[in-house]
């Protein structure tokens, strides 16, 4: 595997993969991710993997940074590297009106119907490419050409939680209320914090991800067993509806 | 606004209130760490030797949280006796109305309160504790987007002598020359504009934060990005139309703009002094 290594001041390593957005390169970072946190290797702050990128902080008086890409070219030089298995995730997605804040501008800029845009947002599955922008904000794609899209001209100064959203070839959830810019067709009850009481996220860089159409009124239950806690989350984790 | 924070003396709760809460007052630590890969900022004191030297004034570990307060402070009345340490900026800090003493251990009595008044010297103070923190029902998230101060809680542990240091460091240059290494995407630069990066005086813009510092003067627009990927405190980004943004603490853990250079990690806390209108003058290390 061919990847370049670079500095980021002192205390931060950064490993280039090929710099393109592709799935087997992305999975290629995933991997290295997974097998560096297993290592736990001493010295190792924290690790931010990105589309084809992985940067690893390090605390310089604990472990050099000849050291570091010593310990990190022997695991490159292992077969074992494309081991990842990714999670497969299904998450409801309510496309109604209500939560469909740009459907008529996606519709005017993919010549689609909305009909047609539910269709093929819900029947193909997705890479979880990163997690970045907001906490737990999951970067999905590839999109399928058609649905294609530029980023609002002017940001919305408050996006609602759990709005669904198209941008360029790519497809994200807000895990919170924030300004943003992507195209919004939905919106999913499930909350990105993950489960109550359970202080990680839901998405992990790497997952697999297919949404389903649910109605209003479905919305509203996920979203009250949710708050009483009654909510199957292995709907979510393992079998679709 | 008023807070109330618990602590727990010899086995008894005491309390002190916040009757200001002053302009921009955090509890900050490093618990973030390790987040990066769910987007969540570093985090922590934006003058890391400042925090670090209060911690230690009142016996806490370096990493300890505490509290950092920019510019203006907060009015705090302490409801039972502590240990305290204020260091960082000069904020004119007083106990009961008397000039209350930087980097030196502080005893305070039941009743006492603490204020803060003329910005002298730096950006931002820290105030620390003594005792371990206790922190209920804070996720990670919950830190990165939510006002803390109210579920913070303090545990006291036993007393030690206070320690005695009147010595302060102080920033009295007027400009701030802090050292740079090259970035991972700095070749991707024409000569004039790595040249504008080591020439010329930079001054901290206004919309500057915890997240990033804004600089000025812009470079020409280089009208060039990447593929999103992993930023560090002290990255200097330049945007497409050229302008060099400082990634500080709260930053994204990822970004889209040109890495152009890296503060190094040593030079790093004295930017957390920087307030806006300062300058700021890069120097690289080879």
């Amino acid at each position: 595997m061919k990847v370049a290594f670079k500095t980021l001041g002192d205390e931060a390593l950064l490993i280039n993969f090929e710099q393109k957005i592709d799935e087997k390169i992305n999975k290629q970072v995933h991997s290295l991710t997974q097998i560096l946190e297993e290592r736990r290797i001493v010295g190792v702050r924290y690790i931010t993997p990105a589309y084809c990128s992985l940067l690893i902080a390090f605390d310089k008086r604990q472990i050099s940074y000849k050291q570091l890409v010593s310990q990190i070219r022997a695991l490159l030089n292992k077969s074992n590297i494309s081991t990842f298995q990714p999670r497969k995730l299904y998450i409801p997605v309510c496309y109604d009106r209500f939560f469909a804040l740009d459907m008529a501008e996606v519709m005017a800029q993919t010549q689609l119907s909305a009909a047609e845009i539910v269709k093929k947002h819900t029947s193909q599955t997705f890479k979880t490419y990163m997690i970045g922008f907001l906490p737990g904000f999951p970067y999905l794609g590839k999109l399928p050409k058609e649905l294609e899209c530029v980023r609002k001209a002017n940001p919305r100064l408050k996006v609602p939680k759990g709005a669904v959203g198209l941008a360029g070839l790519q497809t994200g959830i807000y895990p919170q209320e924030s300004p943003g810019g992507w195209q919004i067709i939905g919106n999913t009850p499930i909350d990105l914090r993950g489960k109550q009481g359970d202080h990680t996220f839901l998405f992990e860089a790497g997952d697999e991800v297919s949404f389903y159409s649910i109605s209003k009124s479905k919305y509203e239950a996920i979203l009250k067993d949710q708050k009483s806690g009654n909510f199957n989350w292995s709907n979510v984790y393992g079998q679709a509806n | 606004m008023e807070t109330l924070i618990g602590a727990m003396c010899m086995g008894k709760r005491i309390k002190f209130q916040f009757t200001k809460p002053g302009f921009h007052t955090l509890v900050v630590d490093n618990s973030a760490l390790g987040y990066q890969k769910y987007g969540l900022p570093v985090g922590g004191p934006m003058d890391e030797l400042a925090a670090e030297m209060a911690n230690w004034l009142v016996g806490n570990q370096a990493d300890s949280p505490l509290f950092e307060i920019t510019l203006i402070g907060p009015e705090i009345i302490f409801k039972e006796d502590c240990q305290i340490a204020i260091t960082g900026a000069n904020l004119s800090p007083q106990i009961d109305g008397i000039d209350a003493p930087l980097y030196e251990t502080i005893c305070i009595t039941q009743g006492q309160n603490l204020r803060f008044g003329k910005l002298i010297s730096g950006c931002r103070t820290y105030l620390a504790i003594r005792g371990k923190w206790i922190q209920e029902g804070q996720s990670a998230l919950e830190k990165a987007t939510i006002e803390r101060l109210n579920t913070i809680n303090i545990e006291k542990v036993e007393w030690f002598d206070s320690l005695r240091n009147s010595e302060r460091p102080k920033l009295t240059s007027p400009v701030l020359v802090v050292k740079v290494q090259k970035g991972p995407e700095f070749e991707l630069l024409s000569k004039s504009e790595k040249s504008i990066l080591f020439e010329t005086t930079f001054t901290l813009l206004q919309d500057s934060n915890r997240m990033g510092y804004r600089l000025s003067p812009k470079l020409p627009a280089i009208n060039q990005s990447i593929i999103s990927s992993g930023v560090v405190p002290g990255t200097l980004q330049i945007t497409e139309d050229g302008f060099p943004i400082l990634l500080m603490k709260d930053a994204p853990a990822t970004g889209g703009y040109l890495r152009a250079l890296n503060v190094v990690s040593k030079d790093l806390f004295k930017l957390g002094q920087l307030k806006p209108g300062g300058s700021i003058f890069f120097q690289l290390l080879e």
